[in-house]
């Protein structure tokens, strides 16, 4: 059929290969090249070569809040992967086993993956808000006064708070997909042995649960570090750019920052780039050869 | 769900050794976990409905009780107050749009590189699958729409999500791949023209498949917020998503209509969440599956 067709396979191709280039792959690759320029995001302000001038910047002038952007990020990334992980983990496992009322409560710690950034933000900005939100109010009981979102110490706690709450579920469904690829005879060798459920867990289901950790860790990992849906609706970066992520302060100054500057901002972006390709790098690496060890 | 199905048989077979594994304390433990999880999702969702229909004086005395009297009027209020109508009209015509759009192109391009119809069909794919692993340049984003005068035009955001093509002709391909093409001889042979083909054979075919990609494109379109910033600075053209957010701007501090603008936004994913539950948790988590 294919040689028959003469030019309309290609034809078909167009459209998506397309906009695809358009909008996906040259502006990827573009913003290596808006890195190296004085772009201001203005219509018809001329563009001009400035050539490592922002990366220069970006580590004098703007190297406190390069240092704080990267203390941000790390805390935020490390903190959400492992939490989200390590509790994923533990409630998959107890939802691979037999208790009732399990589907339900799958089904409620998936929902908020659907419900999406602006109403998981809001709704807990409600939940924070510190007249009359509960979770003032809770703390309030403890004798704790605290704005959580507007405060500097505790902002990007809170926003980590929400972060791991909103993507459990996920991460919680791609380890419950792995377990159910064990095979139940694994664990009736197991049981033979004698071994108790912890130790079941412990030594069969986590190394055989590799590929699913992998995948997980690192989508946790770029997702903390490039993503900021959240970060933007619960605060902005703030207050004092206390929640303030590589990815969050690339938004706030290619577009809303007193002084728009993208040029300036591409550079931030491929300082994160770089960041985050080494990091897959590595973790691929090292997680894949824990994978074939075990 | 199968092995799900035997326990729970057996254990109906022998209620001794049912309630003697209910009793112990792993098990308990493992209920209590599950009771806390679930008061821990349960509680911010529930609270937000309770506000949107409190009167805003209750809520000031004491938010955390059963709203008194129960203020359905905070809904009608919210909607009009936020334009709520044309935020709704914009995002089914944003979501309808895309969705179908990206079903289109994604499967044209994926059936001839599928089928290797065209040269190189190897490289093209490559090339697909590179743009579901380099990061979105919104800066040249901005740049490359401005240039072509489509910023802050719905046709420049449907195009821009018309790009995120990737995925989609990943997924498609590899369900192309799985049907065999003695099909696509035998319409040849008829003489059956190529885009017809695609469009009446193949897609039929492949419908499972594009119900799935389309579910997950519909609900990353309808929480798209980030886009509709950057993009659509225009109130009259933005989607929901962004809509509610511009609610709570201009009506910060007036919780219990923000509430109800919550649940407004909410409402329609919820009810298709409980429809189609199983076919999105499987999209939504199949990418990571694969890889």
């Amino acid at each position: 059929m294919g040689r028959t067709a003469g030019i309309w396979p290609y034809v078909c191709l167009l459209p998506a290969l397309a906009v695809f280039i358009l909008l996906e792959i040259v502006p990827a690759l573009g913003t290596s090249i808006f890195s190296l320029t004085d772009y201001t995001g203005l219509p018809h302000a001329p563009i001009r070569w400035v050539g490592v001038q922002n990366y220069i910047d970006l580590l004098t002038g703007g190297q406190t809040f390069l240092v704080r952007a990267l203390g941000v990020t790390a805390i935020f990334s490390l903190l959400v992967t492992v939490v989200q992980n390590g509790l994923a983990v533990l409630i998959a496992w107890l939802l691979n086993v037999r208790l009732r009322g399990q589907i339900a409560v799958r089904a409620l710690v998936f929902l908020p993956v659907v419900l999406g950034a602006t109403v998981n933000g809001l709704t807990w900005y409600v939940m924070f808000n510190p007249l009359g939100g509960p979770v003032t109010w809770l703390l309030g009981e403890f004798g704790i006064r605290a704005n959580l979102l507007g405060n500097a110490a505790t902002a990007l706690y809170a926003v980590i708070w929400v972060q791991i709450w909103a993507n459990l579920g996920f991460s919680m469904m791609v380890y419950l997909a792995g377990m159910q690829a064990i095979p139940f005879e694994v664990y009736e060798a197991g049981t033979i042995d004698g071994t108790s459920p912890w130790s079941a867990f412990r030594h069969l289901t986590i190394p055989l649960l590799a590929p699913s950790i992998t995948i997980n860790v690192l989508l946790a990992i770029i997702g903390t570090i490039t993503g900021f849906e959240l970060i933007f609706v619960l605060t902005d970066g703030g207050p004092a750019f206390s929640s303030q992520t590589l990815g969050m302060w690339v938004f706030n100054q290619a577009f809303f920052s007193g002084n728009r500057l993208p040029g300036y901002a591409s550079a931030i972006a491929m300082v994160q780039f770089v960041i985050v390709f080494a990091i897959a790098l590595v973790m691929q690496y090292y997680l894949r050869r824990r994978e074939a060890v075990l | 769900m199968i092995r799900q199905d035997e326990l729970s048989r057996t254990a109906a077979a022998r209620p001794a050794a049912a309630l003697q594994i209910r009793l112990r304390p792993g098990t308990i433990g493992g209920y209590l976990i599950l009771a806390v999880l679930s008061l821990v999702y349960l509680i911010p969702l529930l609270f937000v409905l309770l506000v949107s229909v409190m009167s805003s004086r209750q809520f000031a005395l004491n938010a955390a009780s059963l709203p008194d009297p129960i203020m359905w009027s905070n809904y009608p209020e919210a909607w009009v107050k936020g334009a709520f109508s044309t935020y709704f009209v914009n995002t089914l015509v944003y979501t309808f749009v895309i969705v179908f759009g990206t079903l289109i192109i994604a499967t044209l391009a994926a059936f001839p590189i599928a089928r290797a119809h065209v040269r190189g069909s190897n490289g093209f794919y490559v090339l697909f699958l590179s743009g579901i692993l380099l990061p979105a340049g919104i800066i040249p984003q901005f740049f490359v729409m401005q240039q072509l005068g489509i910023y802050d035009t719905r046709f420049g955001y449907i195009l821009l999500w018309l790009s995120r093509v990737a995925l989609p002709i990943f997924i498609i391909t590899a369900f192309i791949k799985s049907i065999p093409s003695e099909l696509d001889d035998a319409a040849a042979i008829d003489g059956c023209s190529y885009i017809r083909y695609i469009f009446q054979v193949v897609m039929p075919l492949i419908q499972p498949a594009l119900s799935v990609v389309g579910l997950i494109i519909a609900i990353r379109v309808w929480n798209d917020i980030i886009g509709p910033v950057i993009f659509l600075p225009s109130n009259s053209i933005k989607p929901i998503s962004a809509g509610l957010l511009q609610f709570f701007a201009e009506f910060a501090a007036q919780w219990t209509l923000i509430a109800a603008a919550i649940a407004i936004t909410a409402s329609p994913l919820v009810v298709l969440y409980l429809f189609t539950q199983r076919y999105i948790i499987a999209g939504m988590t199949s990418g990571a599956l694969k890889g």
